[in-house]
């Protein structure tokens, strides 16, 4: 049965990862960082929200699991964040087709695994993870005076800091508007001050 | 709801076990960081051999260690009291403790094997071009606060966590609602209005911390990565500042919650009161993004204006802590303790503390002496007389004075006079010598510098015996702590 | 399965700081500029046996230079900018090399990436801008185009269009050692290290 969901990972697929249109987006910094690695992992997303089973939150090895699965997605962007990697997936196509299969199942499977999982605290410290990498990569690619990508100009090094840095403000913005100005009512006192939760 | 400020507090015993594990490593740690203080004056007053490659790995350690224990310590109490309010979790406080000791153990092998010196405040560009240490020192050391900040980001977290899960924002928590006349429940506690600033300030902290050190690690291990100075010397700024300062904010709520015992009072929290962390908070929120997204073309005086924020952003909150003291106690004839005496001196250690600080921040006077000695002079007040006594108030009201009645040997106020007298000789040394443009961060003093640098040994000295007294009888009263009577 | 999921964190903690390692070569190699530094330093390459044209029109190869060492630049002539510093950089090591003990075991070459453009005149006027060509100096192309796409490759040097009608590419300078092998590459300004290395080599 095709789902709504299921259609639009292999559409997001049929667009970022298919040849012609790959090497588009491949062939501008911006479109390669921001547009298309985004696709391939929202596309394994998606899919792994099909395959996942729901998470049994009372489980504590569910946790773990959880944790360990967004860390290897963790690992995965991180990898392709990499100037090097980037200019190796333009030079070369089985780099590039490992860079999109990677990005696909141990990124965006494993994230759609792995977030539901996580409790509140672990979810805080990624997103806080999040925003300092999108800070040092912003910081990084609009200061570095020379080019860290032979495939690209300098000048798209900048004008990707700078959207670096506006996901970053984006980031702690979507954060801190439900955090410090949420709607819901909380709830009583704990009856045994002083006592261990797990959050 | 509870009591505004319970009269009595409650902790199971895993929580018990894991603020008691807390403040042991917090108080050998200060006793051997202070050992190492006065190392450093000793050296400066020729009374020992220092060399000076030395003396920099022991100012490195020595600042690392103090901020990092104050941090601990600070972090300890607002848990503590926090946990009264809202469900707080031990999972969580001992994996912070776990990545604090793991992060000391880096940093004191990157500092005394590596030989990293460039200071707790690690200016870029000197920690990775230092060349007097191998780079890799650098990044170890560097690794080393990563992995103190990530402890500490968790601990904020779960405080965020379990606020939000209590009052349904940070917002509420701090009292927005009732400061805009939007609501008309009561206040929060002012523990948990500290808590939600410090659950905002630690996590900003950590964000700007770990955006400058990540690069400044990468640079450590590939010189051709660079990094913008100027850029890096504003992140740490408001890195440092604002890690100094929130140690405070932790800290402080121990008056919140211990005075009222001796004065019969609650404490409670009023608009000014909201009024005044908010300010604060504010100040926070708006350096934050003035120092790490620095615009290049910046004039000057704006720069100048987030440089003096981040020095006074304190001042609102500790200006309605100080005010709302006197109140609390004014003719309410109150107990006179060991606990309530060294809540009072660190009350006294942050208003006066203050005022070194004005003078630093006002921006002539910055130019002439801020590379002397005032500057340790001023965040020692603070500290010292500060942050400490609290932490100390707090240990000792554990172990030995839960009710603050019970009876005051002489001893105890001895110790706590040579505290008081000994820590303001102190400081008022280094504050002189930077009056008489004595420079800081000098391992080596001239001969006429030599009769300050003695005098500050001496009171150094003292400071430790009475702080050693306090710990002492800390650890001795642990068991009863433990046990739960 | 008590401690599946602390074995699972464990395990890709480790497994993904070793392909970071790995990918970043023990974090010290970021860009794929320096990968290429890096990785030449370690295993010397061979360079493909193309033909080239000089300036006169003449067919030259790189074989033509065995037994020398040959420190080699790419360069496009309609370049305004980084082509112009790469000419007076290697003006300077003409001079040093003519002023020493190397002449005759070091050459110099200057190679275009743009052979559809570039064609013996446009070499040639581009030489005359550093004093023209010698027999320490030679400015080349590979006529065919395939045959510089293949030299590039070999040599990992890329080139993209600035959208201006220009080009991008690295700019260093290539040391092929005298059995024709890309052993090292320096920056473009590094002059002092590309002669102690032909020193070295030669
Ligand atoms: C007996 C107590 C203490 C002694 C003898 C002592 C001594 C010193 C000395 C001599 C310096 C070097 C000053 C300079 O030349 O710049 C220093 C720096 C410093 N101290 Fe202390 N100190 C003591 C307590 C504390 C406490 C309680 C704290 C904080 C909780 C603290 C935090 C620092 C910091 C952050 C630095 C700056 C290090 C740097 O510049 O990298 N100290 N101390
Ligand atoms: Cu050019």
């Amino acid at each position: 049965m095709l789902s709504y969901r299921s259609l639009v990972a292999a559409g997001l697929l049929l667009i970022a990862a298919v040849p012609p249109l790959a090497w588009w987006w491949e062939a501008s910094l911006v479109r390669h960082m921001l547009m298309q690695i985004p696709m391939l992992v929202l596309a394994g997303f998606l899919l792994g929200t099909l395959v996942a089973p729901s998470p049994d939150l009372g489980v504590r090895e569910e946790r773990a699991g959880g944790i360990a699965a967004v860390l290897l997605a963790t690992f995965c962007v991180t990898f392709w964040m990499i100037p090097r990697w980037l200019d190796a997936a333009v030079a070369s196509h089985r780099v590039d087709a490992i860079k999109i299969m990677t990005l696909v199942l141990l990124a965006g499977l494993p994230l759609a695994w792995g977030w539901p999982r996580l409790g509140p605290v672990a979810r805080g410290f990624v997103w806080v993870q999040a925003i300092s990498m999108a800070i040092v990569l912003g910081l990084l690619y609009l200061t570095f005076p020379n080019r860290l990508c032979n495939s690209y100009l300098v000048n798209e090094q900048a004008i990707l800091g700078i959207a670096m840095l506006g996901i970053a403000g984006f980031l702690g913005l979507a954060g801190a508007v439900p955090v410090l100005f949420g709607a819901n009512n909380g709830s009583p006192a704990p009856r045994h001050p002083g006592a261990r939760v797990d959050p | 709801m509870v009591a505004e400020n319970p009269r009595v507090f409650t902790i199971d015993e895993a929580g018990r076990r894991i603020v008691a594990a807390n403040l042991v490593v917090a108080g050998a740690v200060l006793l051997a960081m202070m050992l190492l203080g006065l190392t450093m004056r000793l050296g400066q007053s020729g009374w020992l051999e220092v060399p000076p490659a030395r003396f920099y790995q022991i100012m490195t350690v020595h600042g690392t260690g103090m901020i990092g224990i104050a941090a601990l310590g600070g972090i300890t109490v607002m848990w503590y009291f926090l946990s009264q309010y809202v469900r707080l979790s031990t999972h969580i406080l001992t994996a912070n403790l776990l990545l604090f000791l793991i992060g000391v153990v880096i940093i004191l092998t990157a500092d005394f094997i590596g030989g990293f010196a460039a200071g707790w405040t690690i200016l870029f560009p000197l920690p990775t071009h230092g060349a007097v240490w191998p780079a890799e020192a650098a990044f170890w050391h560097l690794l080393g606060l990563m992995l103190v900040g990530a402890g500490l980001l968790l601990v904020a977290l779960d405080f965020g966590r379990a606020l939000i899960a209590r009052y349904g924002s940070l917002g509420r928590s701090h009292g927005w609602p009732q400061l805009f006349g939007l609501s008309n429940d009561p206040l929060p506690p002012p523990t948990v209005i500290a808590g939600t600033m410090v659950t905002i300030v630690t996590t900003l902290t950590v964000i700007g911390g770990a955006s400058i050190m990540v690069p400044m690690m990468i640079n450590a291990l590939n010189p051709a990565f660079t990094i913008n100075p100027l850029l890096a010397k504003n992140v740490i700024y408001f890195f440092g500042h604002s890690l100094a300062n929130v140690t405070i904010y932790m800290a402080v709520v121990v008056i919140y919650e211990l005075l009222p015992l001796f004065a019969g009072r609650p404490y409670k929290a009023s608009r000014i009161f909201v009024a005044g962390w908010t300010g604060s908070t504010i100040m926070v929120l708006i350096i934050f993004p003035h120092h790490l997204f620095m615009d290049f073309a910046m004039p000057q005086w704006a720069s100048g204006m987030a440089q003096v924020l981040s020095f006074t952003n304190s001042f609102p909150a500790m200006l309605v802590t100080g005010f709302g003291a006197l109140a609390l106690v004014h003719r309410s004839g109150i107990q006179w303790s060991l606990v309530s005496g060294l809540l009072f001196l660190s009350l006294f250690g942050w208003l006066a503390g203050i005022v070194p600080a004005v003078i630093d921040a006002t921006i002539v006077v910055n130019s002439v002496m801020h590379n002397t000695l005032w500057v340790p002079g001023h965040f020692h007040f603070y500290m010292l007389l500060g942050v400490i006594p609290m932490i100390l108030a707090f240990m000792l009201y554990l172990t030995r004075d839960r009710l603050g009645r019970s009876p005051e040997k002489d001893s105890d106020m001895w110790a706590l006079i040579v505290y008081l007298g000994a820590g303001l000789g102190f400081v008022l040394v280094f504050l002189y010598s930077g009056r008489h443009s004595v420079p800081r961060r000098w391992a080596v003093h001239w001969p006429e510098w030599m009769v300050y640098d003695r005098f500050a040994s001496v009171f150094a000295a003292l400071v430790i015996l009475a702080a050693a007294f306090f710990i002492v009888r800390f650890l001795i009263g642990l068991r009863h702590f433990l046990s739960g009577r | 399965m008590k401690h599946g999921g602390i074995v699972g964190i464990m395990v890709v903690l480790l497994f993904g700081t070793a392909a970071l390692w790995w990918g970043s070569d023990g974090f010290t190699t970021f860009t794929a500029e320096s990968a290429r530094r890096l990785d030449v330093a370690r295993s010397p390459r061979p360079l493909p046996a193309v033909a080239l044209e000089d300036q006169r029109g003449e067919t030259v190869a790189f074989e033509d230079f065995a037994g020398k060492v040959v420190l080699l630049n790419f360069v496009y002539t309609r370049c305004t900018t980084i082509c112009t510093v790469l000419g007076s950089e290697f003006e300077q090591l003409r001079d040093e090399i003519e002023h020493s003990e190397l002449e005759g075991r070091v050459v110099l070459v200057t190679l275009t990436f743009d052979p559809e453009h570039d064609g013996p005149k446009q070499l040639a006027r581009y030489a005359e801008r550093y004093g023209g060509a010698d027999a320490t100096w030679h400015f080349v192309r590979a006529p065919s185009m395939d045959d510089t796409r293949r030299l590039l490759r070999a040599m990992d040097v890329v080139v993209v269009a600035d959208g201006f009608g220009g080009f991008v590419h690295n700019a260093a300078i290539h040391v092929i050692d005298p059995r024709g092998r890309l052993v090292r590459i320096v920056d473009s300004d590094a002059i002092g290290e590309a002669l102690a290395l032909a020193r070295e080599l030669a």
